[in-house]
Parts: C-alpha cells; structure tokens; sequence
C-alpha cells in the first residue's frame, strides 16, 4: 500500500516532500475510507503510525492517542494508571500553546518508563506510537509551543482490542475473561464471555479456536489455552451456586421477531434480541436444541445434558422456541409476518452431506450414509436413556465389521471416533490428499489415531460395490499430488489404473454440507450464491429484503460454530436497530475492530520482551478404557488451580488503534 | 501459592546475582531470591494470595528479556539468569514509586498508618525527595465511611491487596476496582456501603493508611506493645497480638507467619477486644446484704466463702462447680481442684455438656482417649468439607478460612448440613436444609446411599469395610420416609465425597447440642470410617476443649481418668443433690438450654458464689461475686478445638481489684485448710503438665504445642439408638432454634459495641432492649397469619414474650430462629396475629 509516511511494523517510510507518484510501499493494509461518506487519512496503533495523506494533525493525534490510552487502563498497574494520565496531561498542555521544550523530554523518559514496566499491553505497546512522533515530527510539536499551530478539530474513533480478541469472529473480549478468571471471579469471566456469546459450553469445548493461532504468548513460549479456560467460567456456573445473571429487560417491547434454527446462531441471536428487550422465538426443524452442535458434535465432545442447561439459561433471558417446525412448510414468511412477527433471523444451517460424486451413489444401497445423518442418530441413540424427548425416535445405528469414512474434516473426525466408541474394530479414513492438508483440527486427528484410527491418503473413491444386493466395498483410484489449486493446496491428479476396491460393510461420505434453502422460494428478492448460500450484509447481516436478516452456516457456507455465533451479536445489532426505527449500519468501533483486522493485530514475528518458559497447562483427558469403550466426555476440564495456573500466564496484550477521520459527518 | 510446573525437570537452575542455585519448578523468581538470601523490594506482594502484579516494584533484569520482568509472578524457567540490583532496574523501581508519589499525598505525619507504611518506607530506601512527575489537577475527596472501615481515597495506592485478600482468603469478594485510567478507585462490588463479615482483613493488609477502622486508631505505630497471644472468643484459637498504649487495648492485629490462623482473623477477633477494657467490668468483691450488693475487699470476700463452704465440706457433693469454657486450662484446673481435694464433691461441669447429652463421651469412646482425630494441617490437605448442624461462617470463622485455603489451592469442595440456610463463602452448591428433628435421619439416609456406592463404586481408600450386616442396619434405621428432594440432595454429597476424597467432617454446635447428639456424632463418625476421613469438633468457646480436658466436667479427672466420686446425674440436671454452687465466668441464666431449670437450680441452692467479669443475671442472684480477669490480663494457656494448647499471656494490668480464678481457688483452699503451692501461674502450668499425661510435653514449647492426636482407634461400625424425639412432621409444632450470628455469638460480644453496631438491625434492636425478633419462613408466617411488622406473642407456663416477626425464606418451614439467649424459654404456645402454632425448643422438642 501507498501512504505518506508510515513507521509500520519498525519499517520507516518518509514520502514526505515526495510526487505520490515516487512514494514507496509501506507494510500496513488500511481502507481509504472509514465508511461511505468519510475519509481516513492517517491511523496511530501499537505498531506505529501510518500517515495515508493530507490532512492530519500528529500532535492532536498523539494527544488524543495518549487520551484513548488513559481511558483504556484498566488501573491495575502504577505506570500506566498514572503514568498514561500524566503524559496526557503533558500533551494536553502542548496542545494548548503551553507547552515547552522540556515537556518534549519528559515524555520521553515518561513513556519509556510505562512501556517498560508496565502490567499489560496498553502500557508496553500503547507509548510506542507517541515516542515515535516525537521522534519524527519535532517541527510539528515545536510548531504548537511556538503558538504556530492550532489544534485541527479532527475525529479520531478508537478501539482497544487484542491479538486473541481481532481474531476472534465474536469480538470476545480475551484478555479480561482470562483475568477475571485468574482473579477468581468466574461469574465476571463468564459475564464477559456472554458478552460475545451466550454459548460459553459450547465452544469452551468444541471451538476450532483461531484465538491460538493469534496468541502473542506463542511468541514467548506456548499459546494460552483460551477456549478451554472458557469452559471452566461456564463449567463453576453450572457446579456450583452462583446467582445466575437475570435479563432486566425481558419482553420490555412489543415486537416478536421470529428465529429460525435453534443452532448456535439462532439462538445466540435470540439471546441478544431478548437482551434489547424483544419477544423472539425460536422455530426449530427438529425437536432438539442446538442445530449442528447437538446433531454433529458427538456426545464426547459436547455432553447434550450440559448443552441442555446451557440453552436453558437462553431461554430464561427470554427466548422461546417451538420445535418440530419446519420453515417453509408448517410456517412460512407470509404466516409469520401475519402472525406478527417483525422481523427474521435465517440460521438454517447447512445439513445436507454432499454426494462423494460416485458411481453407485443414489441407488439406496444399504450400509451407505451421510456423515450428518448418521451422527445424528448416533447423538439420538447414545443419549436417549438419559434425555426424555418423546419425539426423539432415532433409527438404529448398525456396527459394521469394517466402516470407510471418506473425508478429512471434523465431520470426518467425529463420525471415525464415534464408531471407535461404538465398538467397530477397523475404522479407516479415506482421504484424497495426504495428512497435511486435512482440515481437521491436528488435536482431533492425534486423539483418533490413539484410539486406533487407520488413515488411507492419496486415495480417491469412485464405486460403491455391491454383491448380492449388500454393500461390499468401495472402489478407489491412487492420487498424487500436483500443483496447488485455489484454496492454496497441491491438487491431487488421480493415478491412471490404479482402481482398486477396498471392502467394506459401511461407507459414510463425510465430504461436506450443503445448505436447504428452499424456504427462500418465498422472497425470491433475497440473493443467494452459486454455492446455495445466503447472501448478507458483511456486518450487519440484512439481506436485501429488510426485515430478513440471516447469518452462520447459512451465509459463510457450512464452517465453525465460532463464526456462526459471530455472526448472530451483530445481526442482533442490526435486526435491533431495523426494529427501533434506527438506520442499519454497523457502529464505529466496529469498523474500527474490522480496519484492526484488516491491519494484522497479531504479528508472529515480533519478540515479545518475557521471560520464557513458564509451560501451558494442556486439560486432563479420561482414561483410555472410557475413550473407547463410551461416549463419555473426553477433556476432563480443568481443576481451579490448573486454570487459575493457565490464565496467570496470559500478558493481557491489549491495543489500541486509532484512526484520523478529518470530517466528522457523525456517520454517514 | 505457586506457579506452573514443568513436566519435565524436577529441579530448575537459576543464576541470581550471579550466583547458581536449584529450586522445585513452580517457584517463582521472587520466592527463589528471597529463598538465597537475596532481598527484592516488594509492595503489592502478598504471600497469601495469588500475585497482584500491580506496583512493578519487584522487577528484575533477566538475560535475554528487553524489558524488566516481574520477579513475583514470573516462574524460574530452568537456566535462567537473574540479576536484582543492576542501575537501570534501581531506577526502574525509584519510577514505579514516584509514579505512586503523583497521587499520594505525604501528609505522613497526621497518617495513622505512619511508621508501619510500606510506601513510606519505600520513599525513604529509594531516598525520593519530591514527586518527579505530576498530573494537571489534584482534588481532595471525602473519605467514604462503610461502618467499622473506612476509605480514603487520597491515601489509596490502588495495590489492589484488599480486593485479593477479600476474594481470595475471605472468599467474600466485596471489593472491587471501579472505573478506568487514574480516576479508579477501590469500591464495594455493589457500589453501595460495605456489607460483609467486617473481618477486617483489608485493613490488616493495606500497605498505607487507606483502610483504616472506624476506631480511631489514636496512637503512632512506636508508641503501642504488642503483646501475641490467644483470641478470648471461639474454638479455633487465632493467635493475634493485642496493641497497648498506656495500659489501654487499643487495637488487635496480627501476623502472617504466626499462629494457626495464618494471621487471619474474624470480626470478633480483630473488633471485639473492648470488653477486656469495658466499662461495664466488675472492679471489686460484692457481698450481698438485704436485697442489695455491697463492694468489700478480697479477704472479707473469701473468707466469707470459706466460712459458707465449710458448711458442707463433709457431705458428699454438697457443693457443685459449673466451670467455664472461657477460663485458661489453668484456671479450670485449679477449679476443679479445689472441688476434688478441698471439698472432696466430684460434681463439677460445664456447660457445654448440658446442651448435648454425651457428645464428648461417645467421641471419646471411639476416637480412644482423645476427642478429635483432625489438625488444621488435615483441613487444610482435606478434598471433600461436609458441615454437619454447623453454622461455621457465624460460629468458628476462621476455620472456614483454613477450609477455604483447601478450596483456593486445591479445589476442594465444601457440603453443608443445617437445619436452615447456612451461610459459607465462596457459596456452595450444595446445602441440605434438614427439618431440626430429622438431623439423625438425614444422617442416616447419607450413610445408606454411602453404603449403597460402596456396594457398587469399591470401598474409600483408608475406608473401613462395611458388613452387609451393618448396611441392612442402617436401611432400617434409615427408613423410607425423607422426601425425594432430600435424598437427591444426599445422594450429591455421596458423589462429592467420592469425587474429591480426603473428607473432613464437622461437627458443629447444632449436632452436639442436639438431643440426639450421641447418635449424630456416632453416625458422622461412621460417615468418617467408612471414607477414610476424619472428624472435628467445632468449639464454641476459646477453651472449650481445655475445660474438659481439665476434668471440669462430670465424672471424668483431668486427662479423662473416670471419676469414682462422681454422682450419677439425671442427664441435663444442673447441681445435682449440691447445696452450695460454685460458678466460675459462667452465666447458666443465659447459656444454659433451659432458663427455668436454671433458675430453679440457683434458687434452690442455700450458698452461691459467682465469679465473673462483668454483673450478669446469675451474678445478681448470688451470695457473692469476685471480678475476675479477662484472659488479656493474666498468664496461661487455652486449648483449641484440634487439641492444640496454645500460651495465653497478660497484655494489660488486671482491671479494677480482679484476679484470675486459679488464684482465687488457690486463695480458697488455703482458707479450707490446704494448700496447693501455687505462687504463680507457672506453678499451676507445671503441674498440668505433671499430672495431665496429655499435656505432659506442653512446657516445653512455650508457644505452640498441640497433644499427640490419635487417628481412628477401630474400624468397627456402630449404630446408636437415638433418644426419642417427637416427629413434629404435619404438625402444628414448630421447633424454636436459635440464631448463630457472628457479631453476637459469645459472651463477650455483648460488651463490644464496635460489634454491636455491625449486628443487622434485629439484633441491634434487641441487644439494646428493644424486643426480640423472630425469623419466620413465609409459609409458616402466612399461616400464622404474620407479616413483616406483625408480633408474635410466646406463651410459657411461667413467662411471656413478645417477639417482632421477620420474614425470612432462609429458614426451614416447620422451624422458626430467635436470638441464642431466647430458646432457653422453652415449650411454649405462639399466638399469632391471626392463629396460633404449638412450639418446642431445641433443648427439649417435646412440644407443648
């Protein structure tokens, strides 16, 4: 990207005095506009400034910086506490023409004497920005002491957030769950995490947790293990006697609006509907909660009698649900809009297996399913002993001698581990490419492999075989590995006359989802993609249809849980202000979070300056005797002092970024 | 507490200064420097909790790290090279003090915290003259009064201790940080005036004069002594250190690394020390003449005692004692003493054996010659907390703060069992309200679904094998009759005891003074046997324990030998045959379980001397009363309820004319023509010591030794045949219990008005003569046809009271709780507003 000056990432690029046409690349991404009306000209953040163009004001700016810094302290280390109050105080007088030499010193030893000692990353990486405009903008600064310059009255929308925090697609709130959690106080973590997301069981145990992946403790030694600390704030909730939170504005306005899909998207955005005060229900296909989490994610992952009390407390904010109702069918737009419904929140999911593409495929042979399918029944089937649902009555599920699971997505993972569970002795994964390029989760993947899991790469399936009208196999063709195709990996080009068929008495394709949406046949002004998706507004997840909103699996295409409970706070927002009458549009530090994004908060490369070697705590797992032999939950959960131990590693890399809007039109 | 352990290396090798040395992995730079020798200047540390983190006056240089690193919450990391003194991070420190110095004002020399303020102290080592920086304002605000403490906003430092001793020792919580950047400041969580157990605990730990209490601490640090010893109120035996200036408590603190308590203390402990001091204390002997007292000097006074006892000093049991649980072993010793060997009568108690029948016989029994088999070392190691009839947050503070160590480090868990809603903090999930008749039952129910996972989950490691025999015993016993709810809440704490093992089970104040006691206590141990986990005794009164120890009891001698001379007493009965009464710090008009047995007793009795502190209600209808000393004015030593005989040593000069009672009885012998050689305190000690074989080794640590504790004698199960109790099930009958509240419970509250105004207001109003309360559950009192302002009125043969009605859904339906000193009046008819219920009292359950 072009820009005028930028000390991004300690890459010092001065275009000052320079035709646009010779200025040189800095290592920053920004938008050139905060929205559709204004502008951004500069933005100032934990890795430096970048300057895009005229007009900016970089003493009112560090000004401002310095403010934003104080407000963002959390007062629990002196430096900061005081310190940040002191240097604005220091720049507040700049600004005002009193300002001296001196000053300009002062905050120099000030700030390095905060970024150095400081608890946190507001402190430690907050100064940097500010020394260096000192450092490259003295005329500026020399310029407002002399009286020269005035203050430019520019807007300057920040937002704190954290490496863990940006890349989560729920904008939780990391770093304060984990302290309070360190601190103790879990119902606070557990208030702060439902902040984001109501669903703190659900993906304290099963989310894919990109957090990790942007963990700044990872440059030290080893990332904190965030998600499973989520569980234990939830898990002390459930365990002991804790006044749970009460929802004070449950049905205070009139409006019902209608949910369909009871998974993680429905109802996290009924929860956040019921919290501003509206009537939502929840309309559900099937007559159990929680959509792909209850039907995909095996009971040893997600215990359904936890989830259970999890959406029990969904409800108590004031969420309804109504199972068994098929939308399209037994209610439609039409039925519900007349029933005075308002507006719509569209999780349907996507829970159709894709076909494997193979000959043989849609004769019904025996012995043949799909990956949901069949996990589905399997949940039936495992929990019906202990969850009274009349209207559960699951097929049986047979154990085969020999099953082929073909795929290497989670999906894949869970159905290979539950038949692991069930008793089958030769479970085999079937998989085009090789180890390196599953999807799944690596932590899955180990975990069968110990329980006995046989992998079989390079191997493409292209008949079912049957004999005597039964299943007998699947023929394969050997794969190798070619150039990379558009999702980054090799593409794997099938070896010509190497079928051979592989027997089997069960063969599940676990390849994919597709999502049903028929329903849509209705409001045929709603656009859908070429993959039988929804097509939604980025942030506030409106279709094009006004009163239809629609977010999670739906929008993004079959993908994680994390992202379909993202999408549900803020078409929360955005259905919240379609039904006050407001205009729909995201608020400004959501752009501020998505322009952070944008940016890169986490860089993996920076030396972090701590001491290593303190070891992440990895949750106790049960024994091997009840991994193979039941359903029972796998990860233990963590004991107080473990978690209290894990949390007490995290360095709360909190930052701040800021960005330059010269006119301030209050939104566009 | 500790840090993270590598899963590798058992031993980490850390550089500091230049020296090598290995420490266990989990320990922190700070905890491996001061380990070497090597002092690191700290301010928010607290060794207590977990680190703070807050003032990064602690930093280090290590290699390899750019910046500094805190050396309280980094853990070695094997191969490490630390340096603690390098220029920059001397520097570094000097910043982090000045950066405090920008807010807190140095008005030192009208700080009462002055001369014991870490900052202070810091300011001086750093040799900081005047504040390097400064923000633009600097506004004064009020100090904020919260009762007993009070915050000043301007002193505050923002360390954040008192927020972490709140939440992490006291489990409470009430503290918080509110608002952002430098405008924070410490609040109550609720934003409104403090609500706690004011244990004080965030004044003890507050480095500056911020927290302070309300009781203006009129005296700088170097003028008070400080003189450690033994806490007056209950059975846990805090250590703590009484403040003189000129001869005046002026203060109660404590110390960390001293005492079983760990340095903390409970709102009676820290607050109530005023009774010592009280203005209320008897100065001088009184000799009643006509219907009044007249004061007279201490040989008019014992003389006229020994002349009255000579009466009777032949007959057998002619003269009765009634010892004290609050009196040092010394006192009680020499009491019973002079019972023994002047008199020749063995009819001596105390009264803590009159509430419940046998208690302490049936533990003795099983637990082979001591009572208990449970240190605070056990409680602490424990997994599994089980409160039978305990309201231990209200009754023996300080021990929920060991278990809460437990739960803090180790993730214990804690049951509670009590006939209404008790209190612990952190709150436990599960708390079984029992109807007050059904303790036994609801025992037994445990014991049998215990029986039944055994049967099926394998025994307890340490468990003593269960007999088919025994577990069709118990499901009989059992019965079939607890509602489902209560057998699903049994169940619960069956799966945590399987769940956390090491369980420790405690006895409190409403089992053993239950009238089926012996068959609780035998049923709790058999809880005990059969999981491999112990039991103790919760005390009610600092020594408790020592009185009987000492033999001040019926039938057994010091050290438990059985008493011959003992007369066979019907149980409960006050004084026997006795024709003279002694009673030592007693009032049996307050305490004992029943108000008109009492006072039938003492009127029947032709001769009663009372000694005591201060003019009670049995002290009026003496003979004679002698002052005697608090336990801060003399020498001597309690017993806790683990057994540990703890130094008790004088703090002030005796006030007024008072003596301590070993004294006394030594005084009185000499009068009855013996003499027990005693001319100090250490005469009597050294005897206990000689003649006691439990306390035989307690001379020679002068400040903590605890007797040998034995552990389970026999494996043997056993059940008892409870006492009969009517089944108020269904009917009208409500039993009358008492409330345990912390700022009330003891004799000695009573004298402590600092204690008073933090007692809510229907104990405020009672304790100043105003009527007395009575907590109803909302079911009851809808069918009592009671509100929140209606009055109830309590019919006695003999005595009627009003009592203000509180609603109050803590309490079981069936039950209703007044003050600890009402139940006395018992067997009564409660008219209601609008309809009228039968009640019984605890004592006696009979109903009317």
């Amino acid at each position: 990207m072009k820009a005028l000056f930028s000390t991004w990432k300690d890459k010092l690029v001065d275009n000052r005095g320079k035709p646009p046409e010779a200025w040189a690349d800095v290592p920053a991404k920004l938008p050139q506009a905060f929205d559709s009306k204004r502008k951004i000209t500069a933005f100032m953040g934990w890795g430096g400034i970048v300057i895009l163009d005229e007009p900016y004001d970089v003493v009112e700016m560090a000004y401002k910086y310095a403010g934003a810094l104080q407000k963002s302290s959390c007062a629990k280390c002196f430096p900061c506490r005081v310190g940040t109050k002191v240097g604005e105080d220091v720049f507040a007088k700049i600004l005002g023409g009193r300002g001296g030499a001196d000053d300009l010193k002062q905050l120099e030893s000030l700030y390095d004497s905060i970024s150095k000692n400081s608890k946190c990353g507001i402190g430690q990486l907050g100064p940097e920005p500010l020394v260096q405009s000192l450092q490259y903008f003295r005329g500026d600064y020399e310029d407002y002491i002399s009286g020269k310059r005035k203050p430019s009255g520019f807007y300057y929308p920040y937002k704190m957030t954290a490496p863990c925090t940006s890349a989560c697609p729920t904008g939780m709130d990391i770093p304060l769950y984990i302290e309070k959690v360190k601190e103790g106080d879990f119902a606070g973590s557990l208030k702060t995490i439902r902040n984001a997301s109501p669903m703190a069981s659900t993906l304290g145990r099963a989310c894919f947790h990109p957090c990790e992946n942007n963990c700044r403790r990872d440059n030290v030694d080893k990332s904190i293990s965030i998600c499973k600390i989520k569980r234990f704030a939830w898990d002390y909730e459930d365990q002991h006697e804790v006044e749970k939170p009460s929802n004070p504005n449950k049905h205070s306005r009139p409006e019902k609006v209608a949910v369909i899909g009871a998974g993680p998207s429905g109802l996290s955005c009924a929860y956040y509907l019921a919290l501003q005060g509206f009537r939502p229900t929840v309309f559900e296909k099937l007559p159990t909660v929680g959509g792909a989490a209850w039907t995909g994610i095996p009971q040893y992952r997600i215990p359904k009698e936890v989830m259970l009390r999890e959406v029990e407390f969904i409800r108590d904010m004031g969420v309804e649900i109504k199972f068994n109702v098929e939308f399209g069918k037994a209610e439609t737009f039409g039925s519900l809009r007349q029933k005075g419904y308002k507006a719509f929140f569209l999780a349907t999911g996507g829970d159709i297996s894709k076909d494997m593409g193979v000959e043989g495929e849609k004769d019904n042979i025996p012995g043949v399913y799909g990956g949901i399918q069949i996990l589905k029944d399997i949940t039936y089937n495992v929990t019906k002993d202990f969850i009274q649902n009349p209207d559960v009555r699951p097929h049986p599920v047979p154990v085969p001698k020999k099953v082929l699971v073909v795929g290497a997505g989670n999906t894949a993972m869970d159905c290979v581990r539950s038949y692991i569970r069930l008793g089958c002795d030769d479970v085999n994964i079937v998989y085009r490419r090789t180890k390196k390029e599953m999807p799944a989760d690596p932590h899955e993947v180990r975990e069968s492999e110990d329980e006995g899991v046989k992998y079989n790469f390079l191997l493409a399936p292209t008949k079912l075989v049957r004999e005597n009208g039964k299943l007998a196999g699947l023929e394969c063709q050997k794969m190798e590995l070619g150039p990379p195709d558009e999702s980054g990996r090799r593409k794997p080009v099938a070896v010509k006359g190497s079928e051979h068929v592989m027997t089997a008495d069960m063969v599940i394709s676990a390849i994919g989802q597709d999502c049903d949406i028929n329903y849509l046949k209705e409001e045929a002004a709603i656009q859908t993609t070429k993959w039988r998706t929804i097509v939604a507004d980025e942030e506030t997840f409106q279709t094009a249809v006004p009163d239809v909103f629609a977010g999670g699996d739906v929008v993004s295409g079959p993908l994680n849980l994390v992202t379909a409970v993202g999408h549900a706070r803020r078409a929360a927002q955005g259905m919240g202000q379609f039904l006050r009458g407001e205009r729909v549009a995201p608020a400004d530090a959501q752009i501020m979070e998505k322009m952070i994004a944008g940016i890169g908060a986490y860089d993996r490369d920076e030396v972090v300056p701590q001491a290593k070697g303190w070891p992440r705590k990895e949750m106790p797992i049960c024994d091997r005797k009840d991994k193979i032999g039941s359903f029972k939950e796998v990860e233990l959960g963590y004991s107080l002092e473990e978690v209290v131990e894990e949390s007490s590693r995290c360095m709360r890399c909190y930052i701040v970024g800021m960005a330059c809007v010269p006119a301030d039109g209050g939104g566009a | 507490m500790s840090h993270a352990t590598a899963e590798t290396k058992a031993v980490l090798t850390v550089t500091i200064n230049g020296r090598a040395t290995e420490v266990p992995p989990g320990t922190t730079i700070l905890q491996a420097a001061r380990k070497n020798g090597v002092n690191v200047p700290t301010l928010c540390y607290l060794p207590k909790t977990h680190s703070i983190g807050s003032c990064r006056v602690c930093s280090v240089e290590v290699e390899g790290v750019a910046s500094p690193v805190m050396s309280c919450n980094t853990p070695v990391a094997d191969g490490m090279v630390v340096y603690t003194d390098t220029p920059k991070i001397v520097e570094f420190r000097k910043n982090m003090v000045e950066f405090i110095l920008v807010n807190h004002p140095t008005d030192c020399p009208v700080c009462e915290r002055s001369g014991e303020c870490s900052l202070q102290n810091l300011t001086m080592q750093f040799g900081i003259q005047k504040p390097h920086w400064q923000t633009a304002e600097h506004k004064k605000v009020p100090v904020v009064d919260w009762g007993l403490i009070q915050y000043d906003r301007n002193l505050c430092i923002m360390c954040e201790r008192c927020v972490y001793v709140c939440r992490e020792v006291q489990g409470c919580a009430a503290y918080k940080v509110d608002g952002v950047g430098n405008a924070a400041r410490i609040n109550t969580v609720t934003g409104e005036k403090l609500d706690c157990d004011f244990c004080g605990q965030c004044i003890s730990v507050c480095p500056v004069g911020a927290l302070s209490s309300g009781m203006y601490f009129s005296a700088r640090s170097w003028e008070v002594e400080r003189t450690q010893t033994v806490c007056a109120h209950c059975g846990v035996g805090c250590t703590l250190y009484y403040n003189v200036k000129k001869g005046a408590v002026i203060r109660v603190t404590s110390r960390d690394s001293v005492g079983n308590n760990k340095g903390n203390l409970c709102a009676r402990g820290r607050f109530g020390y005023e009774f010592v001091q009280s203005p209320q204390r008897m100065t001088s002997p009184l000799i009643k003449r006509g219907s009044g007292f007249e004061a007279t000097d201490w040989d008019t006074a014992l003389d006229f005692i020994a002349h009255n006892l000579k009466k009777y000093a032949g007959s057998k049991n002619a003269v009765a004692g009634l010892g004290s649980e609050r009196d040092t072993n010394e006192d009680d010793y020499a009491f019973q003493k002079f019972f023994r060997e002047a008199l020749g009568s063995g009819n001596l108690e105390n009264l803590a054996n009159l509430h419940g029948p046998e208690t302490a016989s049936a533990v003795f029994k099983e637990f082979g010659d001591f009572p208990m088999n449970c240190t605070f070392g056990d409680v602490r190691r424990g997994g599994a907390f089980v409160f039978v009839g305990a309201d231990g947050s209200n009754e023996n503070p300080v021990l929920s703060n060991v278990v809460r160590e437990a739960i803090f480090e180790r993730g214990a868990e804690v049951a509670l069992l009590y006939s209404k809603v008790a209190t612990f903090l952190p709150s436990p999930k599960i708390k079984i309200v029992y109807d007050y008749d059904r303790l036994n039952k609801t025992l037994l129910a445990l014991l049998d679904r215990l029986i039944d996972g055994v049967k099926k989950d394998g025994s307890f490691a340490g468990g003593a094998p269960v007999s088919d025999e025994f577990g069709r015993k118990v499901r009989s016993a059992a019965g079939s009759d607890l509602d489902d709810g209560l057998k699903a809440e049994v169940s619960e704490v069956v799966q945590l005891l399987r769940r956390r093992g090491d369980p420790v089970f405690f006895v409190g104040l409403e089992a053993q003074n239950h009238p089926q006691s012996k068959a609780i206590v035998r049923n709790v141990v058999n809880l005990a046997k059969i999981t491999g986990g112990r039991v103790l005794l919760l005390r009610e009164y600092c020594n408790s324990q020592g009185a009987n120890d000492m033999g001040v009891a019926a039938g057994v001698l010091p050290g438990y030998a059985a008493d011959a001379r003992s007369e066979l007493k019907e149980e409960n009965e006050l004084f026997g045959s006795a024709k003279a009464v002694i009673i030592a710090d007693e009032d049996p008009l307050r305490r004992h379980p029943d108000y008109f047995e009492a006072r039938a007793a003492l009127d029947k009795a032709e001769f009663v001397a009372v000694f005591d502190q201060f003019y009670t209600q049995t002290a009026m209808s003496a003979n004679v009363v002698l002052p005697t000393c608090t336990a801060a004015e003399m020498d001597g030593s309690f017993t806790n309820m683990e057994g540990r005989v703890q130094r008790v040593r004088k703090a002030v000069e005796p006030v007024g004319q008072s003596r301590p009672v070993w004294r006394i009885m030594a005084d009185l012998a000499k009068r009855m023509g013996g003499d027990f050689g005693y001319n100090s305190v250490s005469d009597v000690s050294a005897e206990i010591a000689a003649k006691v074989p439990m306390y035989k080794d307690v001379e020679k640590d002068a400040s903590y030794a605890g007797y040998a504790l034995k552990s389970v004698q026999t494996q043997e199960l056993k059940l008892e045949t409870p006492a009969e109790m009517k089944d108020l099930k269904g009917s009208k009958i409500m039993a009358i219990l008492p409330d345990h509240s912390l700022f009330s419970l003891g004799v000695y509250t009573d004298y402590c008005p600092s204690l008073g105004a933090l007692r809510g207001k229907h104990y405020a109003d009672f304790h100043v003569g105003g009527m007395p309360y009575v907590d109803l559950n909302p079911e009851d009192a809808a069918r009592c046809g009671c509100s929140g302002d209606s009055t109830l009125l309590f019919k006695h043969p003999k005595k009627e009271w009003k009592a203000r009605v509180c609603i109050n859904p803590g309490v079981r339906v069936g039950s209703m709780r007044v003050p600890e000193e009402l139940d006395k009046y018992a067997r009564v008819r409660v008219v209601g507003t609008g309809g009228e219920a039968d009640c019984a009292n605890s004592a006696g359950m009979e109903g009317k």
